[in-house]
Formats: structure tokens, sequence, C-alpha cells
């Protein structure tokens, strides 16, 4: 469906994106993973035809984006980082202008109908887009890239900026989407893209880090198993009684709160029934229990060896 | 094309923008008007035409500079370049549009025609020169102020560059002769205002028609090369 070919961009000495292959499958969810910078936003500016590549070739649909730029385009629903809403319409008069300016042939009326009432704006369609939140603006975005029922849809960052019950409600829409379209969605956030994707392409400084399916790719980093718990109980049976446990790796009191001791216990596998039954053995109790979702800049560290170029955002992260 | 030229003039109208250009000229043109033909008693409509020249260049630059800096200052050149329409669409949509606002200024001077219709003797061939004229010096105007409206992100700095360079222009036409002959002829070249009077005086040379049309033309081409190379940048 989406075929990239040794996909080199140069913005004068800075190289953006740095001889990138992969081609996206009809039908798959691609999930395109990177620290900001990485070059996501730009290779999806070529993929849509809003940036031309410095070298290689990109092909949508079976049209190369160059020679055929209008097949290619007419094929794509492009949701850039920042939603190209015009703020003084109302989403009608917006989703009738893109409706045109696509040269849209389906029926007008159903058409965008279908799309309001999948994106959930039905009842904003008289409204003026400045005047909508932040989370109807995004979904405004969503609505503008599926007019004309293109095969192929390209978000960026489509949840970033929204609050957890939007971010939520976002992801569904694309999941349902994801029935009819071919999807490639980018994010620096790992369990939203392990959420909806079937094949991660994780990018930094614009190479191909690692290609694989979100499970494949958490086995890869497998070892990095860490459990945060808090336990009441004496320090030192526990640390003890946890450390006797198969598969743990170390074991750490990290704070001690009025509730109990917080420890962070590394393991090479899941040890949380394990722990569960041997902190309760020793005369602990365990007050609560969760495991450290691995973060992309674990990944990053386990996948590239790099530790000096990563610095995402630390709240990034946590969302 | 017509997408682009449909919301540009609705976008004009749902500003203040539109109404601003549009009620101005209309307030100063028909001051000059009113001094001229109604406290003059001249019957020739292209004197306070003439002195409006100043107006347009005063006012043009607001009508253009939105045009394309807005685009990139808020990013929705990406759904026009996204979408499968041509850069030169997109260029034509929206320089009609605001063609389409200035022709809208200009008629607001036609119940001064019928006017002197009925009061005086309008010299019919004139009047259609003059308002000919009109049309394609304001195409000028339009042509290089979309341009500039292309080279920025801010409407500001479009705006002003825009009055900067109309206004070096219109200077440029009331200049008197330098003396060097090569000189003389660089200042014809650049002084956009300075053939609109042929047209008032009723002559109508294909040389100035085809002035006009080239200067527009350049800058449109500069205007589409200009947001083609920022994708090859």
């Amino acid at each position: 469906m989406i075929e990239v070919n040794h996909l080199t961009k140069r913005f004068g000495g800075k190289v953006a994106v740095d001889d990138l292959t992969f081609t996206v499958e009809n039908g798959e969810i691609l999930g395109f993973l990177g620290p900001n910078g990485a070059g996501k936003s730009t290779t999806m500016n070529i993929i849509t035809g809003c940036l031309s590549a410095t070298d290689g070739s990109v092909s949508v649909n079976g049209y190369d984006v160059l020679d055929e730029p209008y097949k290619a385009k007419r094929s794509v629903g492009y949701l850039p980082e920042q939603p190209p809403l015009y703020m003084d319409m109302t989403v009608d008069e917006y989703l009738g202008f893109v409706y045109e300016l696509k040269k849209v042939k389906l029926s007008k009326k159903a058409h965008l109908e279908d799309i309001k009432n999948a994106t959930a704006i039905t009842d904003v369609s008289k409204r003026r887009i400045k005047n909508l939140s932040k989370g109807y603006r995004q979904r405004v975005g969503l609505a503008q890239a599926l007019i004309g029922n293109p095969a192929v849809l390209v978000l960026d960052e489509p949840t970033v900026g929204l609050d957890p019950a939007q971010i939520i409600e976002i992801r569904n829409v694309i999941k349902e989407l994801a029935k009819r379209h071919t999807i490639i969605l980018s994010s620096h956030i790992l369990p939203e893209v392990s959420a909806v994707c079937n094949r991660v392409l994780i990018i930094n400084k614009g190479k191909i880090v690692a290609e694989d399916t979100p499970e494949n790719l958490s086995r890869k980093v497998e070892g990095e198993n860490s459990v945060t718990a808090v336990i009441d109980g004496d320090s030192e049976a526990v640390s003890a009684a946890i450390s006797s446990v198969e598969g743990v790796t170390g074991v750490e009191l990290v704070n001690s709160r009025s509730d109990g001791g917080e420890y962070l216990i590394k393991a090479a596998c899941d040890v949380r029934r394990e722990v569960s039954i041997a902190v309760a053995n020793s005369g602990g109790t365990i007050i609560e229990m969760k495991t450290n979702e691995l973060s992309l800049e674990d990944i990053f560290i386990k996948l590239t060896g790099d530790t000096e170029e990563v610095k995402p955002d630390e709240s990034d992260i946590q969302a | 094309m017509k997408a682009i030229f449909k919301r540009e003039l609705m976008a004009y109208f749902t500003s203040p923008i539109g109404y601003v250009f549009i009620g101005v000229f209309a307030f100063i043109s028909g001051f000059y008007f009113n001094d001229y033909v109604l406290v003059g008693g001249s019957g020739d409509i292209s004197i306070p035409m003439y002195s409006s020249l100043l107006i347009l260049v005063l006012l043009v630059p607001v009508l253009t500079m939105r045009l394309i800096a807005e685009e990139r200052a808020n990013k929705t050149d990406q759904l026009l370049l996204s979408a499968p329409v041509s850069v030169w669409g997109v260029v034509l949509g929206k320089l009609l549009a605001a063609m389409c606002v200035f022709a809208g200024a200009m008629m607001t001077s036609f119940p001064y025609v019928v006017i002197i219709a009925i009061h005086g003797s309008p010299v019919w061939g004139k009047i259609l020169a003059s308002y000919l004229g009109f049309l394609l010096l304001g195409l000028c105007f339009v042509s290089i102020g979309l341009f500039f409206s292309s080279v920025t992100e801010s409407q500001i700095i479009a705006l002003v560059i825009t009055l900067g360079v109309l206004l070096a222009s219109f200077l440029a036409s009331i200049l008197p002769s330098t003396g060097i002959d090569m000189l003389n002829q660089v200042i014809r070249l650049v002084a956009v205002t300075e053939r609109f009077v042929d047209f008032r005086n009723g002559i109508l040379m294909a040389e100035n028609i085809i002035y006009y049309l080239s200067i527009s033309a350049l800058f449109v081409f500069l205007t589409v090369r200009n947001i083609e190379k920022r994708r090859w940048s």
C-alpha cells in the first residue's frame, strides 16, 4: 500500500531523514515511534506530498507521489501534528470546503454525515472552529482526513495535547477506522502505539532503529521487567524474601512511606505472583504493586545503547 | 481552484477585511468625487479615479497580506499541499477572490457615473478605458501583494513590504525626469501607476495592457515558485 524506498531528506546541512526504507501492507496499522525531532513528521510530510524528498521515492496505492501526485494524494488522508483548521469557519463550512478541495465524487450530504458520526462531531457542526475545545478540534482534523474515503490515513501524533478521556476516545475512533483503512500513526508514547498498532517502527535521528510487532519488541527488551511495590513489614525480612524469589535480580528500598516501604524490584521475568507469596510468607503485607511501564527511553537504551541523544519529555512518557 | 476561491471570498467577509477595504475605499473615493465632480463641476470621472490611486497603494496591502502568510502561520498550507490540487490552482483561486473584493470596491463608484450621465455629458470611451485601466492596475497591485504574502509567515511584514513596494512604485511615477535616458527607462518600467494616465485619457495601448498583464503574471509565477521552493528546501 505504501512503499518508502531509500528516503532521504536534508534541510540545508542537517539530515532529517536518513535512507529510510519500509513498506506498509494493505489494512495494516503501522506505529511510527520516536523522540521529538526523530524525523517522524518529516517522513509523513513527504508521504503526503507536503514536502519533497532530497532522495529516494515514495509510492502510495501504487502511485509515485512525485510522478502521479494527484492520484497518490487522492488515496491519502492526512492529519498533521497541528490540525489544519480555518478558525473562522463553522465545522460544516470547513468540511464542505475540504470536500470540494479534494474533488470528492461521493454524495456530499451522506458522506459528510457519515464522517461526522464516525468522529462524533455532529453536535458541534454549526459552531465556529475557533470556539471548539482542543479535543473537538482534533476530531474535526480527523474528520477532514477521512473525507473522500482515502485508502490510507496518515495521522501525526493524533492524541498529543489531549486529556486522558479524549485520548481514549480518539484511540477508539482510530481502532474503528482501522477496519477500513491502512493507517500510519506517529507517536512518542509507547503504550499508545502498542494499544492500536500491528507493527511498530522505531526511528531515531532519521534512521530505523527497530521494526517489529509490539509484542516482539517488548520481548526484545525483556529483562527490564521492573515492579514497584509498597510493602508494610520489616524491611530486611521483606528484602530477603523478595531476593530469594527465582528471577529477581535486584531489590532496593527506594522510599519509606507512612504505610510501608517502597521497593523497586528488578527481574528477568514477571515475578509479581511469586513476590506476593514470598512477602506474605515473610510476614509482610503488600499495600500496592505495579509493573513499571517501559519508557521509550528504556527501549532506546536497550535497542541502541545510545543514552545521550534521547531526552524525551518526562510528562509525555507518563501520559 | 473553485473551492479555494469560495473559501477566500467568504473569509474576506467573515473577517472585517473585506468590509474595511470596500468601505474605506468608497468613503475616500467619494470624497474625491464630491470635490472634483460635484463641487468642481467637471464631468470627468477619471480625475477622482486617478486621485484614488494613492488610496489603492495604502489599501491593497491590507487586502493581500493574509492570503498566504496566514495559511503558513496556521499550518493550513499542509491541507492545501496534501490535497489533489495544483499550487497554481491555489494561487489563482486566491488572486481571483482578492480581485473580486477589489472589483466590489471599484463598483462603488458606478453611482457617480450615473450622476454624470444624468447631469453632464459623459465621454463613454474615456470612462470605460479608465475602468479597464483601474482594474488592470488593481490586478498588478494584488499580484504584487500576493507574492509578498508568500515570502513570510507574518501578515504585518507582508503588509509593510507590499506597502513599501507599491509606494515606491507610485513615487517613481511622479518623479521628475532625471536627464539620464537609461535611468528614465528603468523608472518608467517600475512606475506601475504611470501607465494609468493613458487609460484615463481614453487611450487603449496594447503596450500598456500587456505591461500590466505581464507584471501580474510575473508576480503570480513568483508566488507559485516560492511556495514550491519551500517544499524542496
